[in-house]
């Protein structure tokens, strides 16, 4: 039903023009419809005011790495052999200069979403060490057919990559966690660090190597382990923040690197826990070129 | 649109109540659905749209998180006798086959057509142990496939990751208007015939374990 209600014209109302005009200015002044005085498909794109930005509020796109895209010119991360837990590298181009998108300087309030993926080529190096195959942290030992006991990996090492971001200034000076991201740094037992599961939003998992067995039987090794580098491949991140407070303003995004992690756990709680017996300098990762955007709309 | 000018004034004309009200009432009948050829152009922003008349967007961060320190976690299956050097997750011990589903979720005032989802996280897969003696070809492939629909519809299928990796699927699909319940599922392969499911310790081995999920919803109608 229109909104445009116009009384009658009665006799003896006295015309004039100015009565007549009134009468014929809902017809044209803003308000004066609403939605079901539009059919189906009547709001398209010419129809849409692109000149202030609704729906999509912001978006921006940077490259990330090396852009060595025949791999020729890799940047290459060492894994930390500290005692206590290692701080994270930002993925950098060939001259060493941080690549992070920024400084944005978008606004996020209620009612908005951020939305944020990147890719990156990365080549995990040290398979051939095998120094991982330690039983306990990062090995499982098995029966061999015949006799003895061999250890194969876990598969529960990983480098990791996750997001952080500076909602300070475009100075780009204040880089800490994606919010429900951790830096993993926190002493979270005895000799510990790292982070719980539930802490990981941002994060993405990067394998070291793939250990396989050639052929197991009956629950036991039947031959021999082989040790296989995970080589170049791409690895991805998604990651998404709904405003669950106050508005804040990003500057600045940036993915960054560590390793190794080990999965652990206490109780029905896991976690992610830097291991301190994987040290060895020809665990590296090496990495060239990828992409990070980010999306900036309303929810409805 | 053109509409017939029920009565023409010209000079001299007696002005009567019913000339004036007739082409008000033709007027006022004409303006009932103005399609996009009437409507001019730049006119719509969001100072006059309803919230969500032309999409909605329904994301869950971290999911599922119903149960606390264990948010993003799969937790249909949950093995704490493992190695403290492993995850709390999935172990043969405790699976035997089929898909497992993570909590549905409603999406709710969905009003009829396209739906765009994406579900993305991380998972650990034990892939060691893929060839066995018993089943030579084509093995035991190691794998967490993952699945995604929408009452019923599946909108996008995989095979996931196949150790310790990070995994995301995203589709599209066309549905009529009316709550969505959304159904987020994983699958990790069956247990082989020569599996070795318990280490010398002996503990059980886990299998898999999926966390960091999370999933984005967008329905577009206009």
């Amino acid at each position: 039903m229109s909104r445009i209600v116009q009384p009658p014209v009665f006799d003896g109302d006295e015309v004039t023009a100015t009565g007549l005009n009134n009468r014929f200015t809902q017809f044209s002044q803003a308000g004066a419809l609403n939605a079901t005085n539009l059919r189906d498909a009547a709001v398209d794109l010419p129809q849409m005011n692109t000149t202030s930005k609704f729906m999509m509020l912001n978006s921006a796109q940077v490259n990330l790495g090396t852009e060595s895209f025949d791999l020729s010119a890799p940047r290459t991360l060492a894994s930390y052999s500290g005692a206590t837990f290692p701080a994270p590298a930002p993925v950098l181009d060939g001259a060493g200069v941080s690549t992070h998108l920024g400084p944005l300087g978008w606004t996020l309030t209620s009612g908005e979403i951020l939305r944020v993926y990147w890719n990156l080529n990365v080549s995990p190096n040290g398979a051939s060490t095998t120094n991982w195959r330690v039983a306990g942290n990062g090995g499982t030992v098995l029966p061999v057919r015949g006799g003895g006991t061999v250890i194969v990996a876990d598969s529960g090492h990983a480098w990791l990559a996750w997001l952080q971001w500076d909602i300070t200034s475009a100075a780009l000076a204040n880089w800490v966690p994606v919010y429900g991201q951790s830096d993993f740094q926190r002493n979270f037992t005895g000799a510990l660090y790292g982070e719980q599961l539930n802490q990981t939003q941002a994060t993405t998992v990067i394998p070291p190597w793939l250990d396989t067995i050639t052929q197991v039987r009956e629950g036991e090794v039947n031959t021999t382990l082989d040790a296989k580098r995970v080589g170049w491949r791409g690895v991805s991140g998604a990651y998404y923040y709904t405003v669950p407070g106050a508005p804040i303003t990003v500057w600045g995004i940036r993915v960054v690197l560590a390793g190794l992690a080990h999965a652990y756990h206490i109780g029905n709680v896991n976690y992610f826990a830097w291991d301190p017996a994987i040290a060895d300098a020809a665990i590296t990762l090496s990495y060239t070129s990828g992409n990070l955007m980010a999306l900036h709309h309303t929810t409805g | 649109m053109k509409h017939w000018t029920v009565n023409q004034q010209r000079s001299g004309n007696t002005v009567s109540p019913e000339s004036v009200n007739d082409e008000i009432r033709t007027s006022a009948s004409s303006i009932q659905t103005l399609d996009r050829a009437q409507l001019p152009q730049a006119c719509i922003d969001d100072s006059n749209l309803e919230l969500y008349a032309l999409h909605r967007v329904w994301c869950e961060p971290i999911y599922p998180k119903d149960v606390v320190d264990r948010e993003g976690e799969q937790n249909n299956i949950r093995d704490t006798s493992v190695k403290s050097w492993m995850f709390a997750g999935l172990t043969y011990q405790l699976y035997t086959s089929g898909w497992l589903a993570l909590t549905p979720y409603t999406l709710t005032g969905f009003k009829g057509g396209s739906l765009f989802l994406e579900w993305s996280g991380n998972a650990l897969v034990f892939p060691s142990a893929a060839n066995q003696y018993s089943n030579l070809m084509p093995g035991v492939s190691k794998y967490c496939k993952v699945r995604m629909s929408a009452n019923g519809v599946t909108v996008a299928e995989r095979y996931g990751a196949s150790h310790m990796e990070h995994w995301r699927l995203f589709g599209s699909v066309f549905l009529p208007p009316g709550d969505l319940q959304l159904q987020l599922e994983f699958q990790p392969t069956t247990i082989g015939p020569d599996e070795p499911i318990v280490s010398t310790a002996p503990l059980p081995i886990l299998q898999l374990h999926l966390f960091s999920s999370k999933f984005f919803a967008m329905g577009r109608w206009r």
